[in-house]
């Protein structure tokens, strides 16, 4: 099997899963998707998860048709920016709230009908995620390093995580 | 401030401006110590003077006994802007055209207030401008009341540099780290709101309690 249809095979799981959370973790963005639990961690924390969560660290964006709502470069802007306002010397993505945080927590709590629909793994590691009627979900590693690019796992499963890296020749 | 975080008075007669402790070699850095100095190696401070001229860090906030102070540097640790609360330096480094076959020559220009003075290899020439971003600066420091300094955030793959960071931690106290152990620490930190050193405290605290930094 090659690896793109390893990768096929591997987030073909979430065929069917609901979109429900989207936390960050410095600039890793971290979807939920499937029914949410409550875990208790390693260190002992209650937490919510999703049954599949994906860890992207490489750019994304959703789409809806044409349109992009949110995406992984709003990170670089305060939470209440708008096009062409100074952005504040003190403004720190990895401790202030962000365009990103805004956009994306208004979507989850906007839009009704988040399941996937499709899903096609493409190009070195690229995602095409459909969710719903017409949102796009799409994922694209732009660097050449071989470190991840996101991973997708079963938090509480002790099952072994899809890692997205460089293929080496 | 000198490479091993030890620094001198700004009354230093050697060393006690930003262009006398740049052209010894040394960073300046305005900590508000009023007239303080130290001969002693100081870690933290080192590690800050590498981060200002290896342009990691373009900017010093620091809350001294009289007010606050800035210092924002070039990415080669120049002093760009030096605010006081006394006032606001600004700085620019450019390279002279030199005439040919000769080796060009830096030229220093200084901006303080609304006038700028540029400094020729043997001589002052008078100029205006250089106060926006003095100005700017000056209305940052006045919502700042605590010393810090300001990283740049970069656009690398934070994660994957914070685990690497834990990994250099564990090794530091005989633990190597393989990828379940990086899958446990995935585990941990999925669906919460966690910055850089949440998420190095977090490996840290999961696989070898007590790491320092160092």
């Amino acid at each position: 099997m090659d690896y793109r249809a390893k990768l096929q095979q591997a987030v073909n799981s979430l065929i069917g899963k609901r979109l429900w959370g989207c936390a960050r973790a410095t600039n890793m963005v971290m979807f939920q998707f499937g029914e949410a639990r409550a875990i208790t961690d390693q260190l002992g924390r209650e937490k919510e998860v999703g049954e599949f969560a994906l860890h992207v660290q490489c750019p994304w964006r959703i789409a809806v048709d044409d349109r992009v709502i949110v995406g992984s470069r709003d990170i670089n802007y305060p939470a209440d920016y708008s096009e062409g306002d100074e952005i504040p010397e003190s403004f720190d993505w990895d401790k202030d709230r962000t365009r990103l945080d805004r956009l994306i927590d208004f979507f989850l709590h906007e839009s009704t009908n988040l399941r996937v629909r499709d899903i096609k793994a493409g190009r070195a590691a690229s995602l095409c995620i459909a969710v719903g009627e017409n949102l796009y979900l799409d994922v694209f590693p732009n660097d050449s390093l071989p470190s991840e690019h996101w991973r997708l796992l079963e938090p509480g499963k002790k099952v072994p995580h899809f890692v997205a890296a460089r293929i080496e020749p | 401030m000198w490479d091993d975080g030890s620094y001198d008075s700004e009354f230093d007669p050697q060393t006690g401006n930003v262009l006398s402790c740049q052209k010894a070699g040394g960073t300046w850095v305005e900590l508000g110590q009023n007239g303080n100095w130290s001969a002693s190696p100081n870690g933290s401070l080192s590690g800050l003077v590498t981060g200002i001229q290896n342009g990691s860090v373009p900017g010093v906030l620091s809350q001294g006994p009289n007010g606050t102070y800035l210092t924002t540097y070039a990415s080669t640790g120049q002093v760009i802007t030096d605010v006081t609360p006394n006032g606001a330096t600004t700085y620019s480094y450019v390279q002279a055209q030199a005439p040919r076959s000769q080796p060009s020559v830096p030229r220093l220009l200084i901006g303080r207030t609304a006038t700028c003075v540029t400094l020729e290899p043997c001589g002052a020439v008078e100029g205006t401008g250089a106060v926006g971003a003095a100005l700017i600066f000056g209305a940052t420091v006045a919502t700042v009341v605590t010393y810090r300094y300001f990283a740049k955030k970069r656009d690398t793959k934070q994660a994957n540099d914070a685990w690497r960071e834990i990994q250099r931690r564990c090794a530091s106290k005989g633990k190597q780290l393989n990828d379940d152990h990086r899958e446990q620490w995935h585990e941990a930190i999925t669906g919460q709101g966690l910055d850089y050193n949440d998420l190095i405290q977090i490996g840290v605290e999961m696989f070898c309690p007590g790491a320092a930094s160092d």
